[in-house]
């Protein structure tokens, strides 16, 4: 069984030898720890991200190579290059996101549409166009003016019931009227 | 094959013998020598204050001076291990111009509030402000240039802190020749023309170790 500490003194020795100009087991060790910088990429930023910052790292581990001695603990090395990597992705990412402006031409469009669909039912008066009187007086007085159908009821000297049900009928109405 | 292969491909094909950069003991002893050897030639021309072995009697002067030592080779020790992405193992070591610049900060506080002592020598009013800093800042800056060429030895992944421990370390010794040279104890006025601007100086050097110490 290979525990974590066998995987991770290989490592060091495959570095230690790529410290010295063996290409292949430098090329093997930055292929080993290409899955562990993944995860640990992976845990900080979106998935989108990982291949990119992952190849960053490879290439700042590759520069800062000669700072290793290959005696110390290589994995805290190896953290410390891909956590300054990350945190300088993240700032560069919030940096962009605060300066990203949007053009207004961009949003004429979308102004637009905006207007333009609000103008089918803009007027309350062409909603109601169809409505009987009194159940047009009604809807103004309940979905206009706000009054509850009580006060409703009791300025049309109607039964409180009496309301509701021609509010509702009325509502049906002009939802057959639309199609909705 | 991923872009990834490609670009192990294409770095293992650059990897050649590296020469590994020394350890933090060799490059911190050699700072620190330098240092020394810059500040006694520094003090040489600067001078002593006529004063000196009486106000060592002082234990709030040695004090002061011993915190200033303290400083320089502590921030020398640090900018040195912030030159290795891991801090050589040793973070703890990075806080200690922290704990020292705390103590050196305590005492002079503690000295605004204190009686004079008698043997304190208070400046005339006005009699000079800005000069300090401008000396503080011009034995600064040979060091300073010293200890960045050092630390671009590195891969330093706390750029801001080295930068300001580099500096904080040369005004350092700008400070502390001054202390030893100017017949001076006005708390207020090392706290405005000394210390305070020693600060100033160690926040430039955070911004411009971000800028040099890029790699």
């Amino acid at each position: 069984m290979v525990t974590s500490v066998d995987k991770y003194s290989a490592l060091t020795v495959l570095f230690r030898s790529g410290l010295e100009g063996n290409q292949a087991d430098y090329a093997r060790f930055l292929t080993n720890i290409t899955p562990l910088l993944k995860r640990m990429v992976g845990r900080r930023l979106a998935a989108c991200d990982v291949e990119d910052v992952t190849q960053e790292i490879l290439i700042s581990i590759h520069k800062a190579r000669h700072t290793y001695d290959g005696v110390r603990p290589l994995v805290p090395w190896l953290a410390s290059i891909a956590q300054f990597r990350i945190t300088d992705h993240l700032r560069k990412h919030y940096t962009q996101r605060q300066d990203k402006t949007v053009d207004i031409s961009e949003w004429e469009n979308i102004l637009t549409d905006v207007t333009e669909g609000g103008v089918d039912h803009e007027s309350i008066d062409e909603l109601l166009e169809g409505v009987p009187e009194a159940h047009k007086r009604i809807l103004t007085l309940m979905h206009v003016e706000g009054y509850t159908a009580k006060e409703v009821g009791k300025q049309l000297a109607m039964n409180e019931s009496a309301v509701k049900v021609a509010a509702h009928r009325a509502i049906k109405k002009i939802r057959i009227k639309f199609g909705t | 094959m991923t872009d990834t292969q490609t670009l192990i491909e294409r770095l293992s094909s650059e990897a050649k013998a590296t020469t590994v950069v020394r350890t933090p003991a060799y490059w911190g002893s050699r700072l620190m020598a330098v240092l020394a050897v810059y500040g006694l030639v520094t003090q040489l021309v600067l001078g002593l204050r006529p004063d000196l072995a009486m106000q060592f009697t002082r234990p709030l002067f040695a004090a002061e001076i011993g915190l200033l030592v303290a400083l320089v080779f502590s921030s020398a020790l640090a900018s040195v291990l912030a030159m290795y992405p891991d801090a050589h193992q040793k973070p703890k070591l990075l806080k200690l111009p922290y704990a020292v610049f705390l103590l050196m900060l305590g005492l002079v506080l503690f000295q605004l509030f204190i009686p004079l002592d008698a043997r304190m020598v208070m400046p005339l009013p006005g009699a000079h402000a800005m000069e300090c800093a401008i000396c503080i800042g011009s034995v600064a800056l040979i060091p300073s240039a010293l200890i960045f060429a050092v630390l671009r030895k590195g891969a330093s992944v706390r750029q801001f802190q080295a930068g300001s421990f580099a500096v904080l370390a040369a005004s350092g010794i700008g400070c502390l020749t001054l202390r030893l040279a100017e017949a001076n104890d006005s708390m207020m006025h090392l706290a405005s023309w000394h210390y305070g601007p020693t600060l100033l100086f160690a926040a430039f050097g955070a911004c411009i170790g971000k800028i040099l110490l890029k790699w």
